[in-house]
């Protein structure tokens, strides 16, 4: 038999007399304390957003990486055509329309990209107190604020043209629901879950994810609790389910599709990294997730007597740490099958992470905010968690750019960079990858893409292509600078690095070939993937 | 009896029902869905993208390539020294950005190489043997005074590691 609640249906306070989280009390100015609760809780936000937007605005006009010029070359296309490339790429819609009607609104340079982003990363402070408020009273809210504001993933994230702040933020409306929804048992939020996990079964395939780690959450919380929550806890469950799962069936066909021919081939399977991975992207890295935990661990300490055990707030706890638990250990697992592991895809388990953490903290009086404080220090510097240089190909296109003419011929080595080479460059170039010409090169065609490029043998794609220079035309050739050695172990990425040094030896090899200039002058390194460039010009 | 409450119902005015034209809807409301309703058909946030071969490409704001000068925190460390310079690119081909301090011959050069890498490189190597590695710089002293080689260096080992 399952063990029983001490308490009935839950309740979070509202007032620091009223529950189980009492809340701080600071000896603040007369003024201040005059001022309605509200407007003070206002206030603290306020301060946070705008803290967080000094810190996550310094590089929001920065130069993109190859992910993120082929997210926005998809979204450039007219709104009927992107679901159809989408089946290519290999990724849900979501963003990519969204993206769509912002740069139709904004444009679609860095910054104006990059700003949606950030909007996605900046709601998730004050939804993030709304969250720590209803799980957990307002110390729990203003904690999660606090750590939304400062953290090192959104900080990342936030400034980059990619889904992952967005699904953040799902994340967070997700995890509210569902611990409102099922641990405290109010349908309301049963349907907010619902919606979310939709919306991120339509934004990123680790949607699958948290919604397969949230069933097993559920079976926990099933097997833990009494009668007052398992009560039509599996009719609300399958509601939920069934509920998202209609709303993906229109997206169904796609994602069957590129289930079954596209991959991330340039991915490798995980192995025992995922903690290291956790502290230094989600908590901002190994000193900072230390302070952090210490501060939680100090207030679940009280779980471990046999009297908390079975309260409410452990079912929370408990609730949260299995989500987060079974989503990663599930994506671990099938990241042993086809690689499907990167700390961004963590993006929807970052808040029940964070809250989890914050609820922890609330619990452990002056050590909470002690230890926030300490991590506040840490966290709270300026381009620490976004990189300064992601590529070098702004730099290329500026110095290769102004020497190039219609007609001329553009050869990318890795594939996937072509819509990054193509949105630096000017307009009226012939483009090719070391797969072959590349018809569209705003975006990439996944589907069978390693099976492709092994076929693809430099000897006979080449030669052809260059045939068809005419005398006094140019060949640019960009190549990645294969720089470590851990980002080309994947078959895919392997692969690109043999190829790239295939065509560049035939390249140099051909006689009607003139070297004409060279970039980047100027290598201040790069955080994903830089490349080098060659202009030859045919005799 | 059922048809005429049916013709009462349709006639009737609901709570929500919009009667056009909607007079009653504020001004500033209309403006500001017609402002983002052509903002989005005009789709004038996105800049073309100029051809290439256009003259002045880094003059137009739907050209995204942007040179990454490395010379910039040393022009303006020489500016605030009030020492003179030229700005000018060596080695043909292989176009170094470059600064040359004073006269030809005379006064220091600065050469800048992509990375310190291949700044080290060319000294290990015994190619550039006159000249002082300052992180993927090159420093020919030439024929320069001891006080304005000290400045030049201090110019150009801003943003230098180690």
């Amino acid at each position: 038999m399952a063990a029983t609640t001490t308490s009935d249906k839950l309740t979070v306070p509202e007032t620091k007399d009223s529950g189980f989280i009492p809340d701080y009390e600071f000896p603040l100015p007369g003024f201040i304390r005059q001022l309605p609760a509200w407007s003070r809780v206002a206030l603290i936000i306020f301060i946070l957003v705008v803290a967080s937007l000094v810190l996550r605005t310094r590089s929001v006009g920065q130069q993109y990486w190859m992910d993120e010029a082929i997210t926005v070359g998809i979204s450039s296309h007219h709104l009927s055509a992107i679901p159809g490339i989408m089946r290519q790429d290999g990724s849900p819609p979501l963003f990519y329309l969204l993206l769509h009607f912002w740069m139709l609104m904004v444009g679609n340079g860095e910054a104006a990209t990059h700003w949606l982003s950030e909007i996605f990363a900046v709601l998730t402070i004050p939804i993030g107190y709304w969250g720590g408020l209803k799980l957990a009273g307002k110390r729990a809210g203003l904690i999660t604020a606090a750590l939304m504001a400062s953290s090192a993933f959104l900080d990342y994230y936030s400034q980059e043209t990619r889904m992952y702040a967005l699904m953040s933020l799902l994340g967070l409306f997700g995890t509210i629901g569902f611990v409102r929804g099922f641990v405290f048992r109010e349908r309301r939020y049963v349907i907010l879950f619902s919606l979310a996990e939709a919306a991120m079964l339509y934004t990123h395939n680790w949607a699958l994810f948290f919604g397969a780690g949230s069933v097993l959450s559920l079976v926990v919380l099933y097997r833990i609790s009494g009668d007052e929550i398992r009560l039509n806890l599996i009719r609300d469950a399958i509601y939920a389910y069934v509920g998202a799962a209609i709303l993906f069936v229109p997206w169904l066909p796609n994602f069957i599709f590129q289930s079954l021919h596209t991959a991330a081939p340039w991915n490798t399977s995980p192995r025992f990294g995922a903690p290291v991975q956790i502290a230094q992207s989600v908590y901002g890295g190994a000193t900072v997730a230390a302070i952090l935990v210490i501060g939680a661990a100090v207030g679940y300490t009280g779980f471990f007597r046999k009297a908390e055990r079975a309260s409410a707030e452990a079912k929370i706890a408990l609730i949260l740490f299995t989500l987060v638990l079974f989503t990663l250990l599930l994506g671990w697992i099938a990241s042993q099958i086809t690689p499907a592991w990167n700390p961004r895809y963590f993006a929807p388990i970052v808040p029940a992470i964070i809250m989890f953490t914050a609820i922890g903290m609330s619990r452990a009086g002056v050590v909470g905010p002690l230890t926030l404080a300490v991590a506040l220090i840490f966290l709270a510097r300026a381009d620490t968690y976004a990189p300064q240089h992601k590529s070098d190909m702004q730099d290329i296109g500026g110095e290769m750019g102004p020497l190039m003419h219609k007609g001329d011929l553009v050869i990318v080595g890795q594939p996937e960079q072509t819509p990054l080479a193509y949105y630096y460059l000017p307009g009226g170039l012939r483009f090719s990858s070391t797969i072959g010409p590349v018809r569209d090169p705003t975006f990439v065609n996944w589907i069978n893409a390693l099976s492709r490029y092994r076929a693809a043998n430099p000897a006979k794609v080449l030669p052809p292509m260059l045939n068809k220079v005419k005398p006094g035309q140019q060949v640019l050739y960009i190549r990645p600078l294969t720089e470590g050695v851990i980002g080309w172990k994947a078959p895919w990425t392997s692969e690109i690095r043999t190829r790239s040094a295939q065509w560049g030896k035939i390249l140099s090899d051909d006689k009607q070939l003139t070297v004409e200039a060279w970039a980047p002058h100027n290598y201040r390194g790069a955080c994903c993937v830089a490349d080098s460039a060659i202009l030859y010009v045919k005799k | 009896m059922n048809r005429k409450r049916s013709e009462d119902r349709s006639t009737q005015r609901l709570p929500w029902s919009i009667h056009y034209p909607a007079t009653h809807m504020s001004l500033a409301k209309v403006a500001v869905v017609c402002g983002l309703t052509a903002l989005l058909i005009s789709a004038c946030g996105i800049q073309a993208k100029p051809g290439a071969g256009t003259a002045h490409l880094s003059h137009y704001a739907g050209f995204r390539g942007v040179v990454d000068d490395p010379r910039i925190p040393q022009v303006k460390c020489l500016k605030s020294d009030k020492l003179p310079y030229r700005k000018y690119y060596a080695d043909g081909v292989q176009h170094l950005p470059a600064i040359q301090v004073g006269a030809r011959t005379q006064g220091p050069t600065m050469i800048f190489y992509p990375t310190d890498g291949v700044a080290q490189g060319l000294q290990i190597m015994g190619q550039e043997t006159g000249a002082e590695v300052i992180g993927a710089l090159l420093v020919y002293p030439n024929r320069a005074r001891a006080s304005e080689l000290t400045e030049v260096e201090a110019c150009a080992a801003i943003g230098v590691k180690g």
